[in-house]
């Protein structure tokens, strides 16, 4: 008989669901599962924990997204909301051929701010111009907060260490020299961390068609 | 086993990539339970549905070409190398402090014309405040460009209405929710 112990050990594209034995219920290591693989639970199991796991991986690079394009902090915590309700109601439709997961939630986080954004009050203005160009966002700006997302993701994705060193270097701007004394660790440890960071970055960022 | 150019290629995304946001502790539970309680839902679209009929009373045309402002105008801000072919470069100054800048012109593309818009030594907008770069003419001002700093510095590649006339421009220090008219902390030299 399989062990509650094996459960964690499962294979990649396996969608597990809770085993009971003998009256328990064997927990389902959610960190480990993939993205597709926390989808697929909250499409077909209604999986509420599976639902949290999406939001701890995901609200920072959601949020920030959001904010960043309503320049509105408190509408866009409403947005929010909205956007993980979408992903609530309509984790049924992603279709893994049609893109990552990744690029699925990116699409319904900028969705529900512009949506949002076509309701906002200006911010202020004295006479408009008479004419206005109504085109559509242009794809150079969602093609650079598709990249800002997908890189927020990729931090998010690293060890607590590794990221804590990265923010403080790229995100605050310090010198490795003072990451270390932030931290309290040796120069060494921040070069280490940050040569061990950036290769994982490297690789996430292949796989999600970023640097390649 | 990763190369150096390709771990240089990361070393530049992250630096011009904005930094993320902290959410709001209290925003997870708001959060879930927006999605999987469905009156919470219906509450909350309620709500959103009277902002919009207020601000839809108040402000239809300033809200359709805010709107429309709002997804045309700011391309992108962080530290990328913008490519637009300058034709005119203004020059911004502090009135105290010091922060500077530039604003670059583009060629005429459309009815919209390509800026880049670069400060330096701005520190970040304090919590609840944005900065916000302004075109007016003496009679009338157009605020456009929403940005903030990161380590005092910050490049906004943008593009403005080509059919706006203006004399001088400026950046102010604007609260999220008030907006109004607030001095400047940057402006074109022999702005007013």
């Amino acid at each position: 008989m399989e062990s509650t112990a094996a459960l964690g050990r499962l294979p990649a594209l396996a969608l597990p669901v809770p085993v009971r034995q003998r009256g328990r219920v064997a927990r389902v290591d959610y960190a480990g599962l993939t993205d597709e693989q926390l989808l697929g639970r909250v499409a077909d199991h209604r999986d509420e924990d599976a639902f949290a796991a999406l939001y701890q991986r995901y609200s920072r690079p959601v949020y920030s997204l959001i904010a960043r394009l309503l320049r509105d902090r408190t509408t866009g915590e409403d947005v929010m909301q909205e956007a993980f309700s979408a992903v609530w109601r309509a984790a049924r439709s992603y279709r893994q051929d049609r893109g990552s997961v990744v690029a699925w939630l990116f699409t319904i986080a900028r969705n529900a701010a512009v949506d949002a954004a076509r309701s906002r009050r200006p911010v202020s203005f004295g006479d408009p111009p008479e004419s206005i160009d109504l085109e559509p966002t242009p794809d150079v700006r969602v093609a650079a907060d598709m990249e800002a997302f997908r890189v927020h993701v990729a931090v998010d994705s690293l060890p607590r260490r590794e990221r804590d060193v990265i923010a403080l270097a790229y995100f605050e701007g310090l010198s490795q020299s003072e990451v270390a004394d932030r931290l309290g660790i040796p120069l060494g440890t921040v070069k280490t961390r940050t040569r061990s960071a950036l290769g994982r970055l490297a690789e996430r960022l292949e796989r999600e068609g970023v640097t390649s | 086993v990763t190369d150096e150019s390709e771990l240089s290629r990361v070393e530049q995304m992250l630096r011009s990539t904005p930094p993320p946001l902290e959410v709001p502790e209290h925003l997870e539970r708001a959060a879930r339970g927006a999605a999987l309680d469905p009156d919470v839902t219906r509450s909350r679209e309620r709500r959103l549905a009277r902002r919009r009929t207020l601000r839809g009373r108040l402000l239809p045309a300033a809200a359709v070409l805010t709107a429309a402002v709002a997804a045309s105008l700011v391309i992108g801000v962080g530290g990328r190398s913008p490519s637009i072919t300058v034709v005119q470069t203004v020059p911004l100054a502090a009135r105290a402090g010091a922060a500077s800048g530039t604003l670059q012109l583009g060629t005429i593309r459309g009815r919209m014309r390509p800026i880049v818009l670069r400060v330096q030594n701005l520190p970040a907008a304090p919590k609840g405040h944005y900065y916000e770069m302004w075109f007016g003419d003496g009679r009338k001002r157009i605020g456009l460009l929403p940005f903030d700093t990161t380590g005092g510095r910050a490049t906004v590649v943008s593009a403005i209405p080509a059919g706006i006339t203006w004399t001088a421009c400026w950046v102010t220090l604007e609260d999220y929710h008030e907006g109004g008219t607030a001095p400047p902390v940057l402006s074109s030299v022999g702005a007013t």
